[in-house]
């Protein structure tokens, strides 16, 4: 599974732009040019699926539960469908609402990781990534890129790992050289590459089922 | 390095054949290793969901990671289709299958 990102940012935890400040509070300090890319890379993402969830850029957001019966597959997919995708909506509603908030409530925090979740199982399934260094640094490879250190640094202070595990501080490295040395919330800088991803947001056409061999 | 699904025999679940004996053999809940998901998104996951505790959660994280695939609970088709659909919410590749 990924693992781009990881301890990318531990050494400068004091500066990290996600934080847990108490029992279920958050604080989020993100640039108003980064916020606004995320409610970009939402809104397109809330439209795409509700246009056609069919979409084979969908299909690792609605992964088959029954790989081996097709049968079972469609009851499961008949069942729990609409359900799945209005839950997975909800937590796209709740990250675009919040996406200027500096506080987060516990709910919105975790509502925030699965929406960073989705929309990176939606690029990396049209980038076709692997677990492998990303191929280009192309703007929508670099948005992944940022978007994965962001999940990361949600998932860490929703464990309670930030600021206290430090354990994983040499573990630095092996990605794409996104970290110029400054601070997230400085505009300049590392988040820059998300502005700059997210001004050409452009992932072309989904595949279809079945296309990707790799995950099938 | 993400693995395919391994081949098994289709059982015909849902269609009425399956007898007493079928549905009492438990299903089994699988997580199977993909490229976009985070080792340590998928270990929350696992904690939150499940109420595992870290190290629990680590391991079978690491057995999906290393292994391809991890058995992440087991009980009935009803509570197997729940951890799915719960898992899927959380954007997992999870499957279910009886145990044979």
């Amino acid at each position: 599974m990924g693992n781009h990102g990881a301890g990318h940012l531990s050494a400068r935890r004091r500066d990290l732009p996600i934080t847990r400040t108490g029992p279920g509070t958050y604080e989020v300090h993100l640039d108003t040019e980064s916020r606004q890319v995320l409610r970009e890379i939402i809104s397109q993402l809330r439209t795409a699926l509700a246009a056609n969830p069919q979409d084979g850029s969908f299909q690792r957001l609605f992964p088959p539960a029954h790989a081996d019966d097709p049968s079972a597959e469609k009851a499961y997919r008949d069942l729990i469908g609409p359900e799945l995708q209005s839950s997975k909506m909800a937590a796209l509603e709740v990250m675009s609402r919040t996406a200027g908030s500096t506080e987060l409530s516990e709910e919105e925090m975790d509502a925030w990781a699965r929406a960073l979740n989705d929309i990176r199982l939606w690029m990396g399934t049209m980038l076709d990534v692997s677990e492998d260094e990303l191929p280009s640094d192309e703007p929508p490879y670099m948005l992944y890129q940022v978007l994965t250190e962001l999940q990361g640094l949600a998932i860490e202070a929703l464990t309670g790992d930030d600021g206290r595990d430090l354990g994983d501080i040499d573990d630095l490295g092996d990605i794409d050289d996104l970290d110029d040395g400054d601070d997230l919330d400085d505009g300049d800088d590392d988040l820059g590459a998300l502005e700059d991803s997210g001004r050409d947001i452009e992932l072309g056409e989904g595949k279809h089922p079945g296309e990707d061999a790799g995950w099938n | 390095m993400s693995m395919a699904p391994a081949e098994a025999p289709v059982e015909e679940i849902g269609t009425g054949t399956a007898d007493r004996t079928d549905l009492a053999r438990p299903w089994k809940v699988i997580v199977w290793n993909d490229p976009i998901n985070l080792m340590s998104y998928v270990t929350f996951v696992l904690q939150k969901l499940f109420g595992y505790s870290k190290a629990r959660a680590h391991k079978l994280m690491m057995d999906v990671h290393t292994k391809g695939k991890a058995v992440v609970s087991s009980g009935t088709q009803e509570k197997a289709e729940l951890d799915v659909f719960r898992l899927h919410e959380h954007g997992l590749w999870a499957t279910m299958e009886q145990d044979t």
